[in-house]
């Protein structure tokens, strides 16, 4: 099956175009118009077939070993939209050659070595539809949103498919049959998308725990005994654009709104972010004037991860990532991700854009009510205005509290929280965060547990902020004066007591730098370059191609023969008579050898009667006879008669 | 056990493989594809579009499946018209004639040829060898895939193409022309004829069988070859003129002589009896002519089915080029037993011999010398004779040697791959390459064709 004139280019348009390198495309285009245009062929052996066959093979190797370096989570994907310009040699060498097919055996290097021991012909396959369905999948795995992608997917289906339409059904029946076709595929892609998301959601709940910080669920270390334990381990690097020396910058990782039991718990799904302009740009929240920049990278240890950003996040920029998604209180989360994720964060300072508050965000547990009724009655926060009372409640842990990474379980008393409210008097974040979130509830101001990092210490080494994991932090997110905000009663003495506890090494620091710079080669130069520079890499290979095909010093070039002289003869020969005899053997009434043209017509005519032609066609058979075998012949304007009713009648039949 | 297991699902293969070429048109293998492709690239729906050329190939093939299950019933009849004979690796047309006996048209439908199932059974696969196994990988040699591919090809003959017939008017008759290029010889065994309507998109078909078997006998692939100068005399033969009832030297009339008991009593002449009243008999010239032999060595391995295939060849390029009109050619091989078959001056034509060698098959478990007790039984009757043989070995020898003391002139053609190490065996053994022609696999016209 040959694929029509401008099939084959078009689709490769299209591929071009959802792949966002239009010019690439229209050069492989033309190349195979061109080829279906001149009559100029090449006579290529099964051998040369090879050598396009390997070129391609090395593109292809070339184009899995690059994409495996620089993102191998992406690697697949990158690998697919590529396929395209990965077989174009072959599909040109195809269009380009006499035959016009190629030779099966040339995919297989046991087959092409075996030629000797085989016993059964090879096959020749035209490649060009297999071509077009490469280009139809690559340009859908370049396209997550593809609102055109369908319509364009239907197109060249329907054109293929009309080419091998059955004459058996008229045409408006085939046309009806397709157009319910694509209504149903319409309808059926939709049902998989929902299905998909559903489905999607349902499993991200289970498998939350998979990602470095479970958004749904998190567990306090409240109540338990021992030490916090944590380590110098450096997981993340920040550069601010406005840092000002010694600040401390709160990097969101995920909010909770339910407190039990010594767990934190979030009730809010998921939904998918597409990516934007190009496919490492996220809007994450509506856009915004005046923002600030950040820029984050992190090292995953899977390749998905929970990110850790700034409060007000508007958007993501420079993020290669295979999929991201946030929840409605602002927790976002990315997969297929390389080693190495940069991002550029476009961020607002003071600007929330959490779920407004809700009635679990007044919750406090039954077992932790009667401590936290005690306590807010001891505050005496009645009748004071959200202001005063955060700064009672800090004031409150400032003075009354110490920071502890001791965990020393529950004691005597009910639960946790009031073993740390009545005996030890010490904690780590967790408990002050859970503290403040519920004795804030109390008083009816909405509050939310959240948890991430404290960026606070700058390396004069890698001349950006270093977030250890020992910088892991939680705190209250309170909602005051219609916006929700950070509010940290933790003693700041913390950060302090953290480093002097939890030593970090040099020589760890130097190897984690040592790798940190060698992922960002990895995947932001050669990426860089790559993307600038790759297409080069195809030079060198075209080259080699041509000179081995240079060398073989056999493919010759052969003009397609045009319409002869007696070809055209046969042409006029065909607008006589005969063209009707063929005309009615393809539809079944063929003459057999022992007939005359008298006696076909007699045989037949029955089946020609609701036709009415019969008359015409014994009048057209006297001309024809007159025409062949009178001496007078027909004169020039009985001829053009003649040839007038032959294509009138022909076109009845037909 | 293994073996066993593969046998199956070759078979298993081959029975779905058959059916999907028969129900599938090729467009309908390619939507499949796109859904095969389109599921496993599509599989991250949220990340890209794949899945929705996915849906709409499943919306076609889904639509395609209900637009085919009205069954496909009209009375229709074949008529295969083939040639006597064809030879191998020769194109050869034949017709094939439809009626639609039904009083309604049919239009789009495409003619498949079957043939009687070519699958071997169990106990060939294992027995047999296809004839580059011994140059296959471990693997290869394991699965047996090869040599079952190989089998199926050689019962099948040929491969035949799906033709797009015309429009079949109601009550009408159609004659197509059709061809196909038989690979191996033996007897073509067609079985029926597959009438098969794709449904409105194109993807899948509905078949309609006609039984109509039929056997076709491929003739063995024949080389321009020269007859070799036998320098044969004319012999003996007791048959006499029973054996030449067309053409030759009977009714030669030499003398008279006096009734023995015994003689026939239409010979006697009347008319002396009518004078002398003694009872005379007529007695006529015995009847000589030349008689040659064609011996063909069909002791071979599987391995070397080639060379066992050329041989073949060889033998039949003799039969058909020996004026069997002139002489009587004998025919001797074996098969389950030694074999003979004569034909000339009236015994049989040499197409019945070459129908006869197109199904020679070659024999593993015995050796050359079984050929020995017929051919001395039978030496004397022969003028002169030509060997085929395989290989050289003691056997080949003793049946040269059985020629050479007989005195009757022979031609011995040895078919090997090896032409330089088979002639220094052959001058070892007799010393002399004389009437004795060596030939190369490939060469054989260009080394048979001028002796």
């Amino acid at each position: 099956m040959k694929s029509p004139r401008f099939y084959l280019g078009l689709v490769v348009l299209f591929w071009g175009w959802q792949v966002q390198i239009l010019w690439i495309a229209v050069l492989l285009a033309v190349s195979f118009e061109i080829a279906r245009s001149i009559k100029t062929k090449f006579e290529f052996e099964p051998s040369d077939f090879n050598k396009f066959v390997d070129t391609s093979t090395v593109l292809l190797a070339g184009a899995v070993v690059i994409a495996l370096t620089i993102e191998a989570q992406t690697a697949f994907q990158t690998i697919l939209k590529w396929l395209p310009l990965v077989f174009f040699p072959i599909v040109c060498a195809q269009e380009f050659s006499s035959k016009g097919k190629i030779d099966t055996n040339s995919f297989f290097l046991i087959a092409r070595k075996s030629v000797k021991i085989r016993f059964y012909e090879a096959k020749q396959i035209d490649v060009s539809y297999i071509y077009s369905l490469v280009c139809i999948l690559s340009a859908g795995m370049a396209n997550p949103t593809g609102s055109f992608y369908y319509s364009f997917v239907v197109f060249f289906f329907v054109w293929a498919l009309w080419q091998v339409r059955t004459k058996r059904v008229p045409l408006y029946i085939w046309a009806l049959c397709m157009i319910l076709v694509a209504a149903s595929g319409y309808a059926g892609h939709k049902g998989i998308y929902k299905t998909s998301q559903a489905v999607n959601r349902l499993i991200m709940e289970y498998y939350a725990d998979y990602y470095n910080t479970n958004p749904f669920k998190t567990a306090t270390g409240l109540g338990e005994i021992g030490e916090l334990k944590l380590s110098g381990k450096i997981l993340l690097r920040v550069r601010f654009e406005d840092y000002i020396p010694g600040q401390a910058y709160l990097l969101h990782n995920a909010s909770y709104n339910q407190y039990n039991n010594s767990y934190w718990f979030a009730r809010s799904g998921f939904t998918s972010i597409t990516p934007q302009k190009s496919s490492t740009y996220w809007q994450i929240n509506p856009d915004q004037k005046n923002t600030k920049k950040m820029i984050i990278y992190s090292r995953p240890k899977q390749n998905k991860a929970v990110l850790s950003l700034p409060a007000g996040v508007v958007s993501l920029s420079q993020m290669s990532a295979g999929g991201c998604e946030k929840n409605l209180l602002q927790s976002v989360r990315v997969e297929g991700v390389p080693s190495l994720i940069k991002s550029v964060v476009s961020y607002v300072d003071n600007q929330s854009y959490d779920e407004a508050p809700k009635e679990k965000d007044y919750f406090i547990p039954k077992d932790e009510l009667p401590a936290i009724v005690k306590i807010t009655k001891e505050l005496a926060l009645k009748n004071k205005s959200e202001k005063e009372i955060l700064d009672i409640v800090k004031q409150y842990f400032l003075s009354q509290y110490t920071y502890s990474l001791d965990l020393k379980g529950k004691g005597i008393f009910k639960t946790p929280l009031e073993n740390f409210f009545y005996k030890t008097k010490s904690g780590h974040c967790e408990f002050f965060a859970t503290a403040t979130a519920l004795i804030l509830r109390q008083i009816k101001i909405p509050a939310r547990y959240a948890t991430g990092f404290i960026a606070h210490e700058y390396s004069h080494l890698e001349n950006q902020l270093i977030v250890r994991r020992r910088d892991a932090h939680a705190w209250v997110k309170v909602y005051i004066n219609g916006q929700w905000e950070s509010f940290d009663t933790t003693p700041p003495s913390f950060l302090q007591m953290d480093s002097l506890e939890i030593k970090s090494s040099l020589l760890m620091d130097l190897s984690s730098f040592f790798g940190f710079k060698l992922s960002q080669l990895r995947h932001e130069t050669g990426a860089d370059l790559m993307n600038r520079f790759g297409l080069w890499l195809l030079l060198p290979l075209i080259l080699i191609l041509f000179f081995r095909l240079r060398k073989s010093n056999k493919i010759k070039k052969v003009k397609l023969q045009t319409q002869s002289l007696e070809e055209k003869n046969s042409v006029s020969h065909k607008v006589s008579f005969h063209l009707i005899e063929e005309i009615l053997t393809q539809k079944g009434f063929p003459k057999y050898p022992y007939e005359t043209y008298f006696l076909w017509l007699e045989r037949i005519g029955h089946h020609l009667q609701t036709l009415d032609i019969m008359a015409p066609l014994q009048n057209l058979l006297m001309c024809h006879n007159r025409y062949r075998f009178s001496k007078s012949g027909l004169t020039k304007e009985e001829m053009i008669k003649f040839y007038a009713d032959i294509k009138l009648i022909s076109k009845q039949l037909s | 056990m293994l073996e066993r297991f593969l046998y199956n699902a070759y078979k298993w293969f081959y029975d779905v493989r058959r059916w999907r070429k028969r129900h599938f048109t090729p467009v309908g293998v390619m939507v499949i594809t796109a859904i095969f492709l389109s599921g496993i690239f599509g599989f991250s729906i949220l990340k890209t579009t794949v899945y929705q050329a996915f849906a709409f190939c499943m919306s076609v093939l889904t639509a395609s499946f209900f637009l085919s299950v009205l069954p496909l019933r009209f009375k229709v009849r074949v008529n295969r018209i083939l040639p006597e004979y064809v030879t191998t690796n020769d194109t050869v047309f034949y017709e094939i004639e439809i009626i639609n006996v039904s009083s309604e048209s049919q239009k789009g439908l495409i003619l498949y040829e079957d043939i009687t199932d070519p699958r071997p059974n169990f106990e060939t696969l294992l027995s047999k060898k296809e004839p580059f196994e011994h140059l296959r990988n471990f693997w290869d040699r394991k699965t047996m895939y090869y040599r079952w591919l190989w089998m199926v090809q050689k019962n099948q003959k040929t491969h035949f193409f799906p033709i797009e017939l015309p429009d079949l008017p109601a009550g009408e008759t159609i004659r197509i022309r059709s061809d196909f290029r038989p690979d191996y010889r033996g007897y073509l065994n067609f079985s029926s004829i597959t009438l098969a309507r794709p449904d409105v998109l194109g993807l899948f078909c509905r078949l309609l069988t006609i039984k109509k078997p039929q056997k076709l006998l491929v003739l063995p692939k024949r080389y321009q070859l020269e007859t070799p100068q036998l320098m044969s005399t004319r012999q003996y033969h007791p048959g006499g003129i029973s054996l030449a009832s067309s053409i030759g030297n009977s009714d030669e009339f030499m003398s008279l002589r006096q009734y023995r008991p015994g003689d026939p009593l239409r010979n006697i002449h009347w008319r002396t009896f009518a004078k002398t009243n003694e009872l005379v008999i007529k007695e006529f010239e015995d009847e000589y002519f030349v008689r040659h032999a064609l011996i063909l060595d069909t002791f071979s391995s599987s391995d070397n089915e080639i060379i066992f295939e050329e041989a073949v060849s060889i033998a039949s390029s003799y039969i058909s080029a020996m004026q069997t009109h002139e002489s009587i050619l004998d025919l001797m091989f074996v098969g389950n037993q030694v074999y003979t078959f004569s034909s000339g001056r009236g015994l049989a034509h040499s197409e019945k011999m070459l129908e006869i060698i197109a199904c020679v098959e070659p024999i593993e478990n015995k050796t050359i010398i079984d050929l020995v007790p017929a051919l001395e039984a039978n030496i004397e009757k022969f003028s002169g004779s030509i060997c085929v043989f395989l290989d050289w070995c003691d056997g080949h020898k003793k049946i040269y040697q059985i020629f050479k003391q007989a005195q009757v002139p022979v031609f011995v053609i040895v078919m090997t791959n090896e032409k330089i190490k088979i002639e220094e065996k052959i001058l070892k053994d007799i010393n002399s390459l004389s009437h004795i022609k060596v030939v190369q696999i490939g060469q054989i016209q260009k080394e048979l064709g001028r002796i």
